[in-house]
């Protein structure tokens, strides 16, 4: 889980371009000061690229907190 | 005055940055080209380029700057075409034709013979976005006109393009209920004010690049553009590697400033530095990659105008202006005879006539068609205009009063032509500003469609404090809010009732929508201007369900085009013996 963490705040900098940016389980998109449509597209397309996988258009926009998205990440990551 | 086939009209020069405008006609199709030359022409032209657009949101925010990236390649001497894709923008048809990916394609194939034969540049290199680099691709393993490419954000699956842009569409519909799709059309998707029919999204999900073998790969060279984080696709590059392309894979960090917002829409300096670094690599590698042997050249010609449907044709318009020259294009049906009146529709912000905003192309076809001649045109700094100061795209500058004379230029020159004596002026926020000063100034209009009037007059204060008080709903409900209103409000009320007091002295028609968010009627209600029946016969105030300026939803598109064409009706039966409405309405019935 920690490299997942690891990855999804190098993500996060790139996509907000904010280099201080600072990942929590607790934190909510679209709460978050810079957190804005277009960076959320490009964090979540890159998460996609970075991590080899998928996410349905639903999950895409709803997910909770960042706690959820790492659910989400770990249940695709698991081998079938 | 007779309207001619031949338009008499006359493009001024665009120079190096505006890009002419230049339809090009090939097999059964014709499109529509910016063709941005260099200012002095080299002697042997090496490389020309064909600059392929993105689709969707992307498209709409990247335009304007995009016209500065093909400017800046002809500045260092590579004529540069922008290519407007079939059904999207001012290129014909639209997003229901059948078989428009294969469109598309031919559409870049074709330009691409095209700019080889125009410039007789030895190279093309195909520069496409998203799904304009897909289009590339696909082009260049039909066409050789096509040497080689410039792929940026481009995936190998159009499947993974069609997720990406269903993903950005559901984010954006997200804070817009009334963007949630249209339940009438399950089977055409929606990408925020962009229309894919089933067959086209069937056709893309179906489109793999690796796919496609490129002939003569080793005599290629490929950039592939990443975008910031987000590597080039692997299986893209592969497919390029392995028959021999020579290609150069760079990290972009300027993707996302370039399609933020259409009014903040950054052009991509890095991005083009790369560009121009690797187009001059091209000249020294060009002895061991040899150009493409090209095989018959397929016909193609420049025609000065667009036949479309029902008789239309459409033609580039320009005419110099204050700031910049002014662009447009005018549809009409020759077939029609003298036209009683013309509409002209004034462009509002950086929103070019694409996706949300192509509902202006649409409605221009549709009453051209009705032999109502409709020309769509766009003020210095805006969309296809001249004028280069980013100042030009400012809030304050689109309200700016030098706009006016710009205005009543397009007018003079339109009755100049021989096209009409009398207009319908038209636009949305800041164009719906222009279009109302522009009726007040000039007595050639006689019926105005104002949508989403943002401010009668400019007022740096009553904006700020619209910003600061949030939505008035709640004080027109407490009902005394005309005491409590500031200065700037005041004023701007005062503004808007000699202005519909004048329009009410010469006659003019008008129709008023607003979005249930406009601080404008909000203001109007507050001070009770919307519920004195009679004292404007002449304005007609309707409202539109969406919180938004802008109109992405299909089912809100059709809602405005009504009102637009009831309006439209009703302002052709007030000319002199209702002569106009009756032949439209001949038209409508059959």
């Amino acid at each position: 889980l920690n490299q997942i963490d690891a990855r999804l705040q190098e993500i996060a900098r790139e996509a907000f371009r904010n280099d201080s940016f600072v990942l929590t389980d607790s934190m909510k998109p679209f709460e978050v000061s810079g957190w804005d449509s277009l960076g959320h597209v490009n964090f979540m397309l890159t998460v996609e690229s970075e991590f080899g996988l998928e996410f349905s258009e639903e999950e895409f926009v709803r997910f909770e907190d960042i706690g959820e998205l790492k659910r989400m990440l770990t249940e695709k990551l698991q081998p079938v | 005055m007779t309207v001619t086939r031949a338009w008499s009209g006359h493009y001024p020069d665009a120079g190096v940055t505006g890009g002419r405008p230049t339809y090009v006609e090939f097999d059964r199709s014709t499109t529509l080209t910016f063709l941005h030359e260099p200012a002095n022409w080299p002697t042997d032209i090496e490389m020309a380029v064909l600059l392929c657009p993105p689709f969707g949101w992307e498209e709409v925010c990247s335009a304007r700057a995009l016209r500065t990236v093909a400017a800046a390649l002809a500045r260092a001497g590579y004529p540069t075409a922008r290519l407007t894709l079939p059904g999207t923008a001012d290129g014909s048809g639209g997003p229901r034709e059948p078989d428009l990916l294969d469109a598309w394609i031919d559409a870049v194939g074709g330009a691409a013979e095209w700019l080889r034969q125009r410039t007789a540049a030895s190279r093309c290199v195909a520069f496409g976005i998203g799904l304009g680099g897909m289009l590339a691709y696909v082009a260049a393993s039909k066409h050789d006109a096509i040497d080689d490419l410039v792929l940026w954000a481009v995936r190998n699956e159009g499947r993974a393009l069609l997720h990406e842009s269903r993903s950005l569409s559901k984010v954006i519909a997200s804070d817009f209920p009334e963007d949630q799709g249209d339940p009438a059309a399950l089977d055409d998707l929606e990408l925020i004010g962009y229309l894919m029919s089933s067959d086209t999204q069937t056709a893309l999900s179906e489109l793999q690049l690796s796919a496609h073998v490129l002939p003569d790969c080793d005599r290629r060279r490929v950039l592939l553009l990443s975008r910031g984080a987000q590597r080039v696709d692997q299986a893209l590059r592969d497919s390029l590697e392995r028959p021999g392309a020579e290609v150069e894979v760079r990290r972009t960090n300027d993707y996302y400033g370039l399609m933020v917002r259409p009014e903040q829409s950054q052009p991509p300096a890095d991005t083009i530095a790369h560009l121009l670094d690797w187009l001059a690599q091209g000249s020294a590698i060009q002895m061991s990659r040899p150009a493409l042997q090209r095989g018959t050249q397929a016909t193609n010609r420049e025609v000065p105008e667009m036949e479309l449907s029902d008789g239309v044709i459409e033609t580039p318009f320009g005419c110099s202006g204050t700031r910049g020259n002014v662009f447009g294009i005018v549809s009409r049906n020759p077939a029609a005879g003298q036209a009683t009146l013309a509409l002209v529709f004034v462009g509002a912000g950086a929103l070019p006539h694409t996706g949300p905003n192509r509902a202006w192309v649409e409605i221009a076809r549709r009453w051209a068609g009705r032999g109502i001649p409709t020309v769509r045109v766009d003020l210095a700094g805006i969309g296809e205009a001249g004028g280069e100061d980013p100042e030009l795209v400012s809030d304050e500058s689109t309200y700016e009063s030098w706009r006016v004379d710009d205005v009543r230029a397009v007018l003079d020159q339109l009755q100049g032509s021989g096209v009409a004596d009398r207009f319908v002026l038209g636009g949305l926020c800041s164009g719906a500003n222009s279009a109302l000063q522009g009726a007040l100034a000039d007595p050639r209009v006689c019926g105005l469609l104002l949508i989403n009037l943002f401010l009668v007059t400019w007022s740096s204060e009553l904006i700020a404090e619209r910003r600061r008080r949030g939505p008035l709903a709640d004080r027109s409900r407490n009902g005394g809010v005309g005491r409590l209103a500031s200065y700037a409000e005041r004023r701007q009320m005062a503004d808007a009732v000699a202005a519909f007091d004048e329009l009410k002295e010469r006659d003019t028609e008008v129709l008023l929508l607003f979005g249930t968010q406009e601080a404008l009627y909000e203001e109007l209600v507050c001070h009770r201007l919307v519920d004195q029946p009679g004292r404007w016969p002449n304005i007609r105030l309707e409202r539109i369900p969406s919180r938004d300026q802008m109109f992405r939803a299909q089912w809100l598109q059709r809602h405005v085009h009504t009102h637009l064409d009831d309006a439209v009706m009703r302002m052709l039966a007030k000319l002199p013996g209702g002569a106009g409405r009756n032949q439209i309405m001949d038209e409508v019935d059959t």
